[in-house]
Parts: C-alpha cells; sequence; structure tokens
C-alpha cells in the first residue's frame, strides 16, 4: 500500500471539474485508489464520491493506493493535484 | 451529400393539388415544362410590369394577380406583349395567374412564344401564395440523407448514428419492443425547413422496415402494430454509438454540450461507448430522457455541480466540523 498526502491548492478546491480530472487519472491504473478527507475516505475513481469529499482549497487530502502499480498511481495522482488539476482558467464554473 | 433539388414546373402540376388542395391548370407554354423552380419564395409581378423588369429573379414562379391583370389592361396592346417579352427575358419558370382571372391574351401569347407555362389557378391570391410557397418550402428544402436510425422516443426526434455493424438497428429494434416509433432504419431523409427545423423521414420503399442481421428483412408495423412507426418526425437529438475506447475520454459530468451538424444546424448530441454487458437501448433512452428535461430546463448535471460548487464554498468559510457533521447526514440519507 503506498500513501501520500497532498494539499489542495487550486483555488475552486475539488470541483466537479477537478473530481473528473482526477478520476480519469486514477482510472488509467489497475491499482484501487482511495481518496481520504479527515475520517472520510472515497473511491478514488468514482466521480461523485470525491465530489461528496467537498474538499476546498488548502484542505489535505491522503492518496491511498494499492495494487501492482500503486507507487506510479499516487505519484501521478499527487502531481495532479499540486499542478491544481491542470485548471486553465482558475474561477471558470466548475 | 447535402443537395438543394429543383422542382419542374411538370412535376409543380403534378404534385400540386395532392399537397396543398392548389388547384392549378396549364393554358399556355406546354413546351416549357422542364423548367425548374429554384426558390421558396414567389414573386409577384408588380412593378416589373412598369419597366422594372431588372427586379425579376431567376427561378421564382411568378404570380399574377388582379392589380397585374388590370394593369396589363391598361397598357396600349402593342406596349403589352413587349412587357411581357421583357420579363420573359429573365430565366421566369412559369406564371401563375390567381383568383380564377382569365389571362390576357397577350400573356398566353408571350407564355407560348418564351415557352413559359402559363397556369391558372381559382385559389385567391393570398391563398395560392401561402399554398405554392408552402409546396416550395418543402420539395426545394435542402436535404441529406443520412446513415443511421431515428426514432421517436417519448416525443423526442432521435437519430441514432454510428460505423456499420455497430449495433444501430438491434438497438433500435429493442427500443420500438418497448414501445417507442421507428421513423426509419438505415438510411434517414433528412430535410431542412425554416433553415434550422430538421424533418426525418423514410424513403418510401423502406418505409416501416428493418433490416437486423441474422433474420433479414421484417416489417414492424406489421410485426408490432400501426403505433410503432411513424412516417416522420423533428430530428431533436442524436445519439452516436462508438466502440469503446480505452484511450478515449467519454464524458463524465454531462456538463458540456456537444453538437452533431447536419444541413447546417447544430443538434444535440451525446456519444455513447459502446462496450459489451452495456444495454444500449437503455441508455439511449436514458439520454433521450435527460435531453427533455434538459429542454425543460432541468439540466441535471449542473444543478448537482452547482450545489457541490456550494458546498466547497460552505467549507472554505465555516469550521470544518460543521461541514463534516452536514457530510455524515448526507451520507446516511
Amino acid at each position: 500500500m503506498t500513501t501520500r498526502a497532498v494539499t489542495i491548492v487550486n483555488p475552486l478546491g475539488m470541483h466537479a471539474r477537478a473530481a473528473a480530472r482526477f478520476v480519469r487519472t486514477a482510472a488509467a491504473y489497475a491499482s484501487t485508489i482511495h481518496v481520504a478527507r479527515g475520517r472520510r475516505q472515497m473511491d478514488g475513481k468514482s466521480i461523485m464520491g470525491l465530489l461528496l469529499l467537498s474538499a476546498p482549497r488548502g484542505t489535505e487530502i491522503v492518496i491511498v493506493a494499492e495494487g501492482p502499480d500503486e507507487a506510479a498511481a499516487v505519484e501521478a495522482l499527487a502531481q495532479l493535484v499540486a499542478r491544481g488539476f491542470d485548471e486553465e482558467t482558475p474561477g471558470a464554473e466548475g | 451529400m447535402a443537395y438543394t433539388p429543383s422542382l419542374t414546373i411538370g412535376a409543380l402540376l403534378a404534385r400540386g393539388s395532392g399537397f396543398a388542395g392548389l388547384e392549378l391548370r396549364l393554358v399556355a407554354g406546354e413546351h416549357g415544362l422542364e423548367r425548374r423552380v429554384l426558390h421558396p419564395a414567389i414573386q409577384k409581378t408588380g412593378l416589373s410590369l412598369a419597366g422594372m423588369a431588372d427586379f425579376v429573379h431567376a427561378g421564382r414562379v411568378l404570380i399574377f394577380g388582379d392589380s397585374e391583370v388590370q394593369y396589363l389592361s391598361s397598357l396600349p396592346p402593342s406596349a403589352r406583349r413587349r412587357t411581357l417579352d421583357a420579363i420573359f427575358q429573365h430565366d421566369v419558370p412559369c406564371v401563375l395567374v390567381t383568383n380564377g382571372l382569365e389571362p390576357p391574351a397577350e400573356l398566353l401569347d408571350a407564355g407560348q412564344a418564351s415557352n413559359v407555362p402559363i397556369l391558372l389557378t381559382s385559389a385567391t391570391t393570398a391563398a395560392a401564395i401561402t399554398k405554392i410557397t408552402a409546396l416550395l418550402d418543402d420539395r426545394l428544402a435542402p436535404r441529406e440523407v443520412v446513415h443511421g436510425v431515428l426514432l421517436d422516443i417519448l416525443g423526442l426526434g432521435t437519430l441514432i448514428v454510428g460505423d456499420s455493424g455497430i449495433g444501430k438497428s438491434e438497438c433500435a429494434l429493442d427500443l420500438v419492443v418497448s414501445g417507442h416509433r421507428l421513423v426509419a432504419d438505415d438510411a434517414v431523409e433528412v430535410r431542412r425547413r425554416a433553415e434550422s427545423v430538421l424533418i426525418g423521414s423514410c424513403p418510401e420503399l423502406t418505409r416501416h422496415h428493418m433490416e437486423i442481421r441474422g433474420i433479414g428483412l421484417i416489417n414492424i408495423r406489421d410485426m408490432f402494430g400501426v403505433a410503432s412507426t411513424r412516417r416522420s418526425k423533428r430530428v431533436e437529438f442524436v445519439v452516436q454509438l462508438e466502440r469503446w475506447d480505452p484511450g478515449h475520454d467519454y464524458e463524465r459530468l454531462g456538463l458540456d454540450d456537444a453538437f452533431y451538424e447536419l444541413l447546417g444546424v447544430a443538434i444535440p448530441m451525446v456519444r455513447m461507448p459502446v462496450a459489451p454487458g452495456r444495454n444500449l437501448a437503455v441508455l439511449v433512452e436514458v439520454a433521450a430522457r435527460n435531453q427533455l428535461l434538459r429542454v425543460r430546463g432541468q439540466h441535471a448535471a449542473r444543478a448537482l455541480v452547482a450545489r457541490a460548487d456550494r458546498r466547497i464554498l460552505d467549507a472554505e468559510a465555516g469550521p470544518l466540523h460543521e461541514d463534516d457533521e452536514d457530510d455524515e447526514q448526507d451520507l446516511e440519507r
């Protein structure tokens, strides 16, 4: 199991489009992926699950992966979060 | 490919009464029946009789009503023919004399000489214009034959497109069995009316029929009853079936609108990946129901995302534990 804590940096937080990008990236890996915020843990391949985390900017989330490519998955997802979900226009509708 | 048809005067004579109840009678210029109407708008002859013949548009039906007949009669006989010949220099497909008026002899002579058919109708000028415009609008509409299946799903004209063999017909058959109505299978004739309205129908030969691999040609109306098919339907929604491509990002949120371009009209579209275990007919019906809601202003994706955004803003502003309690309640529900 690989685990890493990352902080949400983009202005809109983990909004719908950000969640969709996270899920898209996560779905490329065979490992099971979970995302935790506080004591809540959600499936990292579920958009609706991630939306329920309601994580604004500055929140720390923990990415947990378990499987054959867990290290690569955690690395890719942590980078995506650190890059602000590759948002081009911060402030645009979510 | 899209094409804009034209209509010969011969075909107009044959179609006129059938389409709009416009009785047409040919009285001169019978050698000009191959002339073609190119534009659905008619032209009132009006001032072109007074020497403004340059304003006669080629390819438009020329309407000759009371004022035209009276004006022509007021001219000296020598001027009548000269005036008409000047008008017929332009490519006039035919002249329609309305209101049951007696056509002036010069008009018949000029039509005969220039091979411009002269038609009579007993309809009033206003009624004749309305009817012939409707007929021409229908016959001259830009049209295109689309490879796909057109169905009426809960009142929404839904066009299913996709590569051959992807299962369009099988999906449509599923939908027909569920009580939705078939318009056309395989080849859908689409014509554009009033600039932005697309009407789909089935070529007469294959109407009510489908081809199902393993069974062959079947007659849907005979098999499922008169309510299982309909002759034409406005095309309002497109579902594009696609082979599942693991590398492609399919729509997950439904926030972004996609459109399918047909005859210059953009129709709302969803791209539906096809894979084993996905019940296509149910998916297409759900997409159609979702579209019906969107047309009525109920956009589920936008509404949910707006609530999620608000939740994030609240979480940012307020203490974390309150938000957590709120969420716990939410999850238990």
